[in-house]
Parts: structure tokens; C-alpha cells; sequence
């Protein structure tokens, strides 16, 4: 999806399950405070978000598993906003965190246009300088990936394997 | 239910499209063919249109979500409402997971084997949700079909004991009700050159060469292994093997996996007869003009002559021969078809298809009906053994330390999805179950449980009461006492 230009109405902070707590506990504990995400481990809870809905997704991990979780996202709900929050360390997370807390920037930038009142999560558009760099849009909607994803790409279920028995 | 409840075309020719996401269907093509299925594999919506067009020719759609890597992932909300769409277009058979036994179905690392019960088991958990979803929606929930493998780890015949064995030992009662309630069992019946024409009083032995085969005459032979060249050959070889030349089993023939599947069915749950349908399959592989195979060089080799009046034949003898549970096959894939089957598809649409005339029999032995609505129901759902969502609340009347001071271990142990809201348990479907922790003040307290009870009442709520004179300390060994049991809820 296109970079939301309000506040989204539901908005997912993703920990890759290898991290630790500290990741959370620590490093993204003034985040959490500030703007209270639905912190989760897997995805399939972002799922059941209706499918009309503004979706975010904090993706909070190292850059070894982050791809893993840019796809289950993917499959959850193939429209959500993805915010890469990739770290190699708690300090490095917790600072840019942290600062995103202080200007108060849920996904890194400052919400353009007139706020529109959430339906449902809040959170509080200010305006504030850019501090995690810039945000990363899918341009299709789906992957986040390397390369640019073709828009509807033809997808091949597979034939069975054919071993016989004889 | 009766076996000739099910709604469907009566017609065993199948086609399974091409892709998801194709646009350009001619639904004119199928009718030419005289389908009376189409497999269709869905990336979300884009054959709604398609489905409308289809049911007033009477080609009866199944619908599979395309879930790439899915594993035994639980169906999610995102696919979940497709379904819904699907249904409501009228479409009433469909299915989920898609050959489990290949490691490309699985996530990256992942190595099926249906020795390992933690494969199988979310398998059949999230299948039986499932399941009992379609059935809510007034559909046909197929099951599992497995890819036709005798490779020790992915031996279709020992995936499917596995499955229907921990469906008894743990879910009878509901697939039980699975069964009479509306269940066919999705099979890919890759017949390789498991089929043959006798020759005129040749005997049930003989063999005509593929340039003399004609569907419109007798002595077809789709038995596979039951048929007389395997028998001599292999004596005693069943589905199950049984010989030495068959340590995994023999599920390559065209009915092979269904019958499989009826006969524990019948064991076990009492059915008597419950459909079967090829989702993909047919005479594999398609030569091109001038090609020809001959996987086993006990059958004659396929040419591209044989492979067109051989699946007419296929087609005919279901329709004439097969048990009354098989409905039929939907050939893999409509792309080759048209690249090479070119006479095969002349064939199709120069043949009458024959009818299949279902008896109007119980599916169960005993007659017994089905305890299921016909409605979507309410979520979240009963808890079956563990919750599929541990949700952790923090009453917003308290600050962020009463988590964040007091459950570190606790969240590092369980992983709870932490949140402030419970506006998400609104959009749990029933074939999904919550349990929530509440960290809730004394004030709340009362407020939050009858919310869950009234609104929620499937949901498990625990309850972490913070009394006005309570510290954050005695909070935090609450939730470490937890964790030293290992009980999430205490």
C-alpha cells in the first residue's frame, strides 16, 4: 500500500521471535508507551483485521530474519504498510526508537495533510522531523523485497509428485 | 446426508485452470469441452466473475486459496473472508491445503515427514477448523489431498494414516461430524500409464498398442493395482502394498487415494460412502505429437493419440465403473492442455460425456445426520486443548509499568500478543479461540470479565487483579510463579 497519510486504524509492532525481551523491554519500551502498537510475534493475529482497514506493521528485527517476517506479513494481510525497524543491536533500536517517541512518529514521519480521526487505535499526529530515515513503501502492496515486484504476477500451483509404485 | 445431496454438475470431466491471477478466461472454452468441473486456484477474488458465469452451464467450480509455503498454517483472516466471497457467488466445493507431503508446500528448511506428529497434528487441527468453517458456509470441505510419493518420508498412504489416526485419537467426535456433514476427500490421481485396452478376445491380460485404443470401445482397465497385469505381476499388491515390491504403499492409480480414504473412513467413523474428487491429475505425463511414455513398462506407453481416448475412457468408466463415491478428476493443467493435448481436448469436445448416476444412499453406514448449522457462527470459538490466541490486556488505567516492571520472564516465556484494545476480539472467527490476561485494576475488574462473558463467552479470561495497595513487585511474582510452572495462567 501507498505511505499512509494519517494515522493508520490498527497499527502491529512485529519482534522477530529470536529476539530477546530486551528488544522489547528495553529498547522499545518508550515506543510502546507512547503509542501502544499491538506488539506480536507472529502474524497471523494481524489477520483478522478487517480487510478494509489501514494497517501498519513495525517490523522489529535483525536483518538475518527479516525478510521471513516481511512474508508472513505478506500472507497475514498483503495490504499492510510495512515500517522496517532493522537493528543489529538493542542500542542502535532503542536510540532510533526513542527518538521516534520524542517527536512522536509512530512510523518514522510525520503524517501529512489534515489529521483524520482514527477509527478505532489511537494514535497522535505531530508534526517532527524525520529520525529513522526514510520509510520504505511498497509500491505494489505486497513485498517489500530487492528487487521491484511485478504487479500480479502469475503464480503456478505444483503438479504432484509422480512416483510410482512399480 | 445422502450421497446424492451433494450438488454438483453429475458430469466427471474436469480442467484445472492455468494460474491464479488470469484474467482472460473463456468460459465458452469449458463449454465446449463439456466440463462439468473447474479447478480453480485463487490468489483472493479474481474469479468471482468467472464463478457466476460458470454455475448457470452447470460447471461446478472448487476453489482453492493460492498459499504459497503454507505449511500447517492455520487459515487467517485474509483468505478466510475469499471463502466467505466464494460461497456467496455459490461456489460449494472447496479446499485448503495442497499436497503437504512436498517440501515446496512447506516453509524454507522444513522437511516433511508424517512421522513427525507436530506436522501432522497442526495439519489436522487447522484443517478441522477449517473444515467446520465451509461447512458453516454451506460448502464441501475437502480433504487434504497428498501428492502420489512412495519416498519413505512422504509416502502418500502413511501421510494419510497419519492424518485420519490423529483425527480418531483426538478430534473423533468432529470429524465425525465433519463427515456427515457435507466432507469429500480431494485426491491428485496421477495415473502415469496405470490404464490399458484389451484387445479383442485377448483376454483380461492382453493389451492393445497405443495406436488401437478407441474410448468408445470396452475393456478398459483404471483399476489400478487391482488390475489384472498388476495382479500377475505383483500378487496381493494393494493402495496399502502389502508385497515386497511395495514397502510405502502403491497410491498411483486413479482411484487409489480415495478408496484408501473411504475404506478407514468406513472403519473407524462408520461411513459408507463419502465422494471423492481428483482435484488435479488425469494420464500424466501429456506427450506431444510424436512423444510418447511409458513410466511403467508393464502398460503400454501413452502417445499422444492414446492419451486422448484414454482420457474419454477415464472419464466414461467413472462415470460407469468406478465406485459411486468418485465424482471425477480435473486435469492437470488447462495450459498444457492447450500447448500439446490439442487432440486430447478435439476428443472432449467431440464426446458426449456420460453421466454419473449417484445412489440416493446415507454417507453413513448408519444413517446418522449431521449436528451442524448452517450459519456462520460468532467468534471467538471453543478452545480445543490450547487457545489459538493468547491475547495479554493492559488496562489502560494503569501505567505501562505494571507490564513492563512485572512480566519480562512472562512475555519471554509465553509470548502473549500484548495490546490495550479489545476491539479484535469482535473479528474472531468461530473456528478460532482466545484466552485472555487481563492486568486490570480493581475498579475494572468486574467490567472487563463481563464483557468477556457476555460478549466473548468461548474465551478463557484470566484475570491479574491490581488492588489499590498492591506494589508492582507483588504483581511481578505473580507472573514469576507462573513462569517457575510453566503455567501460563497459573
Amino acid at each position: 500500500m501507498q505511505t499512509p497519510t494519517r494515522p493508520p486504524d490498527f497499527h502491529f509492532l512485529y519482534l522477530a521471535p529470536t529476539l530477546s525481551s530486551l528488544w522489547l523491554f528495553g529498547a522499545a519500551r518508550l515506543y510502546w508507551t507512547q503509542f501502544r502498537p499491538t506488539v506480536v510475534v507472529e502474524a497471523d493475529y494481524i489477520s483478522l483485521v478487517p480487510i478494509e482497514s489501514v494497517v501498519a506493521v513495525s517490523i522489529l528485527s535483525r536483518r538475518d530474519t527479516v525478510r521471513d517476517l516481511i512474508n508472513n506479513v505478506v500472507r497475514a494481510f498483503p495490504t499492510a504498510y510495512m515500517d522496517l525497524l532493522t537493528y543489529e543491536t538493542i542500542e542502535e533500536a532503542r536510540t532510533a526508537l526513542d527518538g521516534r517517541a520524542r517527536v512522536n512518529q509512530p512510523l518514522g514521519y510525520s503524517f501529512e495533510a489534515t489529521p483524520v480521526t482514527p477509527t478505532r487505535q489511537a494514535l497522535q499526529p505531530t508534526p517532527g522531523a524525520v529520525i529513522a530515515g526514510t520509510p520504505i513503501n511498497p509500491q505494489q502492496g505486497y513485498f517489500i523485497t530487492q528487487t521491484p515486484t511485478p504487479a500480479q504476477v502469475p503464480l503456478s500451483p505444483t503438479p504432484g509428485a509422480i512416483q510410482g509404485g512399480g | 446426508m445422502l450421497l446424492s445431496d451433494y450438488q454438483w454438475s453429475g458430469n466427471p470431466r474436469g480442467m484445472h485452470i492455468t494460474n491464479a491471477f488470469v484474467f482472460d478466461q473463456d468460459v465458452n472454452h469449458y463449454a465446449r469441452l463439456r466440463l462439468g468441473w473447474l479447478k480453480l486456484v485463487c490468489g483472493r477474488d479474481e474469479f468471482l466473475h468467472l464463478v457466476s458465469q460458470l454455475l448457470p452451464m452447470n460447471i461446478t467450480p472448487i476453489v482453492r486459496m493460492y498459499l504459497p509455503n503454507w505449511g500447517n498454517r492455520p487459515l487467517n483472516g485474509y483468505f478466510r473472508q475469499a471463502y466467505i466471497d466464494y460461497a456467496a457467488a455459490g461456489v460449494k466445493w472447496f479446499e485448503f491445503y495442497n499436497e503437504p507431503n512436498q517440501g515446496v508446500e512447506w516453509h524454507d528448511g522444513i522437511e516433511p515427514d508424517w512421522r513427525d506428529s507436530r506436522q501432522i497434528q497442526g495439519l489436522v487441527d487447522n484443517w478441522l477448523n477449517w473444515a467446520e468453517f465451509i461447512i458453516q458456509l454451506g460448502g464441501y470441505p475437502g480433504f487434504i489431498p497428498l501428492a502420489e510419493s512412495d519416498t519413505p518420508n512422504l509416502a502418500a498412504v502413511r501421510w494419510m494414516d497419519a492424518m485420519l489416526n490423529d483425527l480418531a485419537n483426538r478430534h473423533y467426535a468432529r470429524f465425525l461430524n465433519v463427515l456427515r456433514s457435507g466432507c469429500y476427500c480431494a485426491t491428485h490421481p496421477y495415473i502415469l500409464n496405470h490404464f490399458y485396452q484389451e484387445r479383442v478376445g485377448g483376454g483380461e491380460r492382453s493389451t492393445r498398442p497405443p495406436s488401437e485404443v478407441k474410448a468408445s470401445e470396452g475393456g478398459w482397465h483404471f483399476e489400478y493395482p487391482y488390475d489384472p497385469i498388476s495382479q500377475a505381476n505383483d500378487p496381493g499388491r494393494t493402495i496399502l502394498g502389502g508385497t515386497a515390491l511395495t514397502p510405502y504403499g502403491d497410491p498411483v492409480g486413479l482411484l487409489a487415494m480415495g478408496q484408501l480414504f473411504n475404506d478407514r473412513c468406513r472403519s473407524i467413523w462408520g461411513t459408507r460412502a463419502i465422494p471423492v474428487v481428483g482435484t488435479e491429475g488425469g494420464i500424466w505425463n501429456l506427450p506431444a505429437p510424436g512423444e510418447e511414455f511409458q513410466q511403467d513398462t508393464r502398460f503400454p506407453p501413452v502417445t499422444n493419440y492414446s492419451h486422448g481416448e484414454g482420457t474419454v475412457a477415464m472419464f466414461d468408466w467413472i462415470a460407469t465403473n468406478a465406485p459411486d463415491w468418485m465424482f471425477g478428476v480435473t486435469l492437470w493443467k488447462e495450459d498444457a492442455y492447450r500447448e500439446r493435448g490439442q487432440y486430447t481436448l478435439s476428443r472432449l469436445e467431440q464426446s458426449q460425456p456420460v453421466r454419473k448416476s449417484v445412489p440416493a444412499i446415507p454417507v453413513m453406514l448408519d444413517g446418522s445426520e449431521a449436528q451442524t448449522v448452517g450459519e456462520l457462527l460468532k467468534g471467538p470459538g471453543p478452545i480445543h486443548s490450547t487457545a489459538d490466541f493468547h491475547v495479554l490486556v493492559l488496562d489502560t488505567a494503569l501505567g505501562e509499568a505494571w507490564f513492563f516492571d512485572t512480566a519480562e520472564l512472562y512475555w519471554q516465556t509465553f509470548k502473549p500478543i500484548l495490546t490495550t484494545s479489545v476491539a479484535f476480539f469482535d473479528w474472531f472467527p468461530y473456528e478460532t479461540s482466545l484466552a485472555v490476561t487481563f492486568i486490570v485494576s480493581a475498579e475494572n475488574q468486574a467490567q472487563a470479565e463481563t464483557l468477556m462473558r457476555q460478549n466473548y463467552p468461548n474465551a478463557y479470561v484470566d484475570s491479574i487483579v491490581v488492588y489499590p495497595d498492591q506494589t508492582v513487585e507483588q504483581i511481578a511474582t505473580i507472573f514469576a510463579q507462573r513462569v517457575a510452572t510453566g503455567r501460563r495462567f497459573g
